[in-house]
């Protein structure tokens, strides 16, 4: 666990640019050092796929130049890394496939834009699973992302160069998707505190889709305060983006370092919970307790639905993906593998760009939208969608203010494991529900097991990301002092 | 719920990706076991509930019907694999039996 006192540096750091005694140059130019480093060890965890130290460096200069003409932003001078399938104008966004292995968009993401506005400065686009689909970023084109825990291991997914990227401390934050876990899987795997915020907090604009309806622009940090101060900057409504919320940005920060009296913690119970392994129960027990030490209750709840929430992901995800990268054809992206007819250059195209996992859930996909139709997969789960939405909302009408489980059932798996596919069927059990639903949820480190991290993921009802910081910030003391900080 | 290599194969053609017959008997062997992990989604009581496109907060709102100007026109034409006279170019070939569907100018 990151001391919380760390969490500071983005405020000291700004404080120490706007007083003269600190500048933007010398934090881009440790960051650059640090993944130089990484990168340079035997064990190289392949955290990025396009790095750019000029550009940094000149948006370094730049701030630098201008400090003073307009209000300095929150984030001012705070390095950052970009999850690959963010559009950034400077640099490549490859979406971690060979499909998109030159492209250099012509516009930016919203996001994007709103860190660098908020004095954030871009560094790198960092690694993950092709399209975002994955569990263990071993599914790119450009290699697998190595744990900096145990570089044996998988760093989880599909965003693992994002949070392997903070927990290695070569940056403090990080934006990255979250389809079905897409940030807190890495994030606990990691060691990190990973954000998905509630669905239309942060604009999808520049997000490659691939689930439109499952996807969020998330963040990942070095502490709570860390991803606080970042949604801060990147939160709020976007005419680029019609599902983004114009719903009011509170003061994140404000949230931190409070009592959990009068807080009620419910912690889910799911029907298949033997598949958590033992030690990562222990940890999320361990955590329960602390909440109650701080002054929470926590009492136990019970969603009849929850058990089906990775089946109902599953289909819907891949149902909308068949749709999401229908465009890429050959025609106006990417590569294009030649050929005398359309339709062979489109399927020429997309059978040499797409990697095995793609073609496999784009299969499924277009299974399930045609043949298998008349199973009724696809409305069940938009059935289970409303029945679960249901289920949450009685949870949190009850008195339940937050709700806590694991993040990930197991700590990170060995390389070789992360093919089973027993192994990774079961990753997103307790992720995907809150994408389903769209509520906002917070990965936290919980403690170590066997040296390997392992997270804990709170919930709460739409909006109410200050209630996730609150309970976080108050855990995230506790566990420090624990561990004698 | 299982799919067969031939299914595989038909799923295939309409995704416009290549898969030969041996690789369409292990993609059948993959995919029947990811149908059969989404069975339990069959054996829940769903009488009557209505189906959730999306269910967060703003729902899944749709743009305006209305036609604008295109600003990233030439961006977007300067990234396409090839293009002709300021249009993305793609082949064309009449005497395919799919090249009437989707088929854009030729090239």
């Amino acid at each position: 666990v990151t001391e919380p006192e760390e969490a500071r540096r983005i405020v000291e750091f700004r404080d120490g640019v706007l007083v003269g005694e600190r500048a933007p140059q010398e934090a881009v130019a440790a960051a650059l050092t640090r993944m130089s480093h990484v990168a340079a060890e035997p064990d190289d965890l392949n955290l990025f796929i396009s790095v750019d130290a000029d550009a940094a460096g000149g948006c370094a200069r730049d701030l630098e130049v201008r400090l003073g003409d307009s209000e300095p932003g929150t984030l001012l001078g705070t390095p950052i890394v970009i999850g690959d399938n963010l559009a950034t104008s400077t640099l490549r966004t490859t979406c971690g496939s060979q499909m998109l292995a030159d492209y250099v968009s012509p516009y930016q993401a919203t996001a994007v834009q709103r860190v660098r506005a908020a004095g954030a400065i871009v560094v790198a686009k960092a690694n993950l699973d092709e399209f975002g689909m994955g569990v263990s970023t071993t599914r790119s084109a450009y290699g697998a992302t190595r744990n900096p825990a145990a570089p044996g291991r998988v760093s989880g997914g599909a965003n693992g160069g994002a949070a392997a990227a903070v927990a290695a401390g070569c940056v403090r934050v990080a934006l990255a998707s979250d389809t079905g876990g897409g940030v807190r899987h890495p994030a606990a795997l990691c060691g990190v505190v990973g954000l998905k915020p509630t669905y239309g907090r942060i604009s999808r604009f520049g997000l490659v889709a691939l689930a439109p309806s499952l996807d969020h622009v998330g963040i990942v940090g070095a502490t709570v305060e860390d991803v606080a101060l970042t949604l801060g900057a990147v939160a709020g409504h976007d005419p680029l983006d019609p599902t983004s919320a114009d719903v009011v940005v509170e003061m994140y920060v404000d949230a931190l370092g409070h009592s959990l009296r009068g807080t009620v913690v419910g912690v889910l119970r799911h029907r298949d919970d033997e598949a958590v392994q033992p030690a990562v129960r222990h940890l999320c027990d361990a955590a329960a307790e602390r909440f109650r030490r701080l002054g929470a209750e926590v009492r136990e709840v019970r969603p009849p639905h929850l058990h089906l929430a990775q089946p109902a992901y599953q289909v819907i995800a891949a149902c909308e993906a068949v749709s999401s990268l229908a465009r890429f054809d050959g025609s106006r992206f990417g590569a294009r593998v030649e050929a005398t007819s359309w339709r062979t250059m489109a399927e020429r195209s997309r059978s040499a760009g797409f990697g095995q996992e793609v073609v496999r859930r784009l299969l499924l996909g277009t299974h399930l939208l045609g043949v298998a139709r008349r199973e009724g997969l696809l409305r069940r789960a938009q059935q289970l969608r409303a029945l679960m939405a249901d289920d949450f909302r009685t949870a949190f009408a009850s008195g339940v203010h937050v709700l806590f489980s694991p993040t990930a059932p197991g700590v990170a798996c060995i390389s070789g494991e992360a093919e089973n596919p027993e192994v990774h069927a079961v990753q997103e059990r307790y992720t995907a529900a809150a994408n389903l639903i769209g509520v906002p949820a917070l990965s936290i480190p919980v403690g170590r097991a066997d040296g390997l991290p392992v997270g804990g993921q709170l919930i709460a009802p739409h909006f109410a990301e200050r209630t996730l910081f609150a309970v976080a910030s108050a855990h995230e003391r506790l566990l420090f002092e624990e561990l004698g900080g | 719920m299982r799919i067969t290599a031939d299914e595989v194969l038909s799923a295939a053609q309409s995704a416009a990706i290549h898969v030969d017959a041996p690789r369409a008997a292990t993609l059948a062997t993959e995919l029947t076991r990811c149908l059969e992990a989404l069975a339990p989604l069959l054996a829940f009581d769903a009488a009557g509930v209505e189906p959730a496109v999306a269910v967060g907060a703003v729902g899944m709102p749709l743009r305006a019907d209305e036609s604008e100007p295109i600003a990233m026109r030439e961006p977007a034409v300067a990234l396409a694999p090839h293009a002709r006279d300021g249009f993305i170019a793609v082949p064309y070939d009449p005497s395919s039996a799919d090249g009437e569907v989707g088929a854009g100018p030729q090239a």
